[in-house]
């Protein structure tokens, strides 16, 4: 059975997607982003991002422009293309309608139980 | 945070231990990068190190400013970004399923050449005692040699490819072997007696393709192996 891990991993794409769509972010504030959005409920190793970042930047979602800020190292800043605009509201539709449904199921088993 | 802690940070003062944690840092680095070496280019690699270096930088700067000190704060940083080795074949796994295009056909091509210079001669040399031995088999020692031939070659041509071009090892040998189960078969259509060939394309298939794909995938995954133990010696 997969526990919360598992569960992550297969959606770290879509939720790169979606914190990269609201502002153009390098691989450590995406990271930051996540924690703090999540209440740092979703605990990934935060190495696991760049592998998923590398598939995106190849798919086309999103694009990655190096920047070296002032005394500091080079970073990449990635931002969400036209066609990862596209991709994360396919995703965003794909996963409501799974929820809808995953609610609606576990709701139901619910209620069945005796109380 | 004790405050000399706080003004080292605002001044960048070089702190003792700095060189331990650097050299901390670019050890684990290395074996990040390690499963990457002599697959993904050196440009991309690069590339990755460097994001992952400022990443790593990031999570220290935070845990100091959390109150640890750089020593501590350097090995959080690394546990936070994940086992090296683990985090480099995962990015590896996801270059290697979507190189560019161009990239990827010159992996392919090599692969094809490879396989085809070791399925290739073996094909041939098969092909030519099975053709000098008929309509009568005359010589036992031919038929021997064919026989080892026919049954040693795909792991020798497959370990072959697997040693040489690791990367599109599967279908560098699945297209020579391809072109070569088609030309056994027109050998064996086209000779009057040519039942052997055609048995051999059928060997080929059965037998060469599998097996060739597996040594080579074998090959590949204790080169990868041994590149691996012989960076940690290195490296320690």
């Amino acid at each position: 059975m997969p526990d919360d891990r598992d569960l992550l991993r297969g959606n770290i794409p879509t939720i790169i997607l979606a914190v990269v769509s609201e502002a153009p972010l390098h691989g450590f504030a995406i990271a930051r982003e996540i924690n703090q959005r999540s209440n740092n409920a979703l605990q990934l190793k935060q190495g696991t991002l760049y592998p998923a970042l590398h598939a995106l930047e190849r798919d086309g979602w999103i694009t990655g422009e190096w920047e070296i800020p002032g005394g500091e190292r080079p970073r990449k800043i990635y931002t969400l293309t036209p066609a990862g605009v596209a991709e994360l509201e396919r995703r965003m539709q794909a996963w409501d309608k799974f929820a809808a449904a995953m609610d609606s199921v576990t709701r139901s088993k619910r209620r069945e139980q005796p109380a | 945070m004790n405050n000399l802690h706080r003004l080292r940070l605002i001044t960048n003062e070089p702190h003792p231990q700095q060189q331990d944690c650097e050299e901390q840092i670019e050890d684990f680095l290395d074996h990040l990068c390690a499963p990457l070496i002599g697959i993904v280019p050196y440009r991309e690699r690069l590339a990755f190190r460097q994001e992952a270096h400022a990443h790593i930088d990031g999570l220290i700067r935070e845990f100091q400013y959390e109150g640890q000190e750089p020593m501590a704060a350097t090995e959080s940083a690394l546990r936070e970004f994940g086992e090296p080795w683990q985090v480099g074949q995962a990015f590896l796994q996801e270059w290697s399923q979507g190189t560019p295009g161009q990239l990827q056909a010159g992996q392919i091509r090599k692969a094809t050449w490879t396989a085809f210079g070791g399925f290739g001669v073996a094909s041939m040399l098969t092909l030519l005692i099975l053709e000098s031995n008929t309509p009568q088999p005359s010589d036992g020692t031919l038929v021997l040699m064919a026989g080892m031939l026919a049954f040693c070659s795909p792991f020798v041509a497959g370990g072959f490819v697997g040693a040489m071009a690791p990367v599109q090892a599967k279908r560098g040998i699945g297209i020579s072997l391809g072109i070569l189960i088609l030309h056994s078969c027109a050998v064996g259509a086209l000779m009057p007696s040519g039942r052997e060939e055609l048995l051999f394309a059928l060997w080929q298939l059965c037998f060469w393709l599998p097996m060739g794909i597996a040594s080579a995938a074998l090959t590949a995954a204790c080169l990868r192996y041994v590149r691996r133990q012989r960076f940690w010696l290195v490296a320690r």
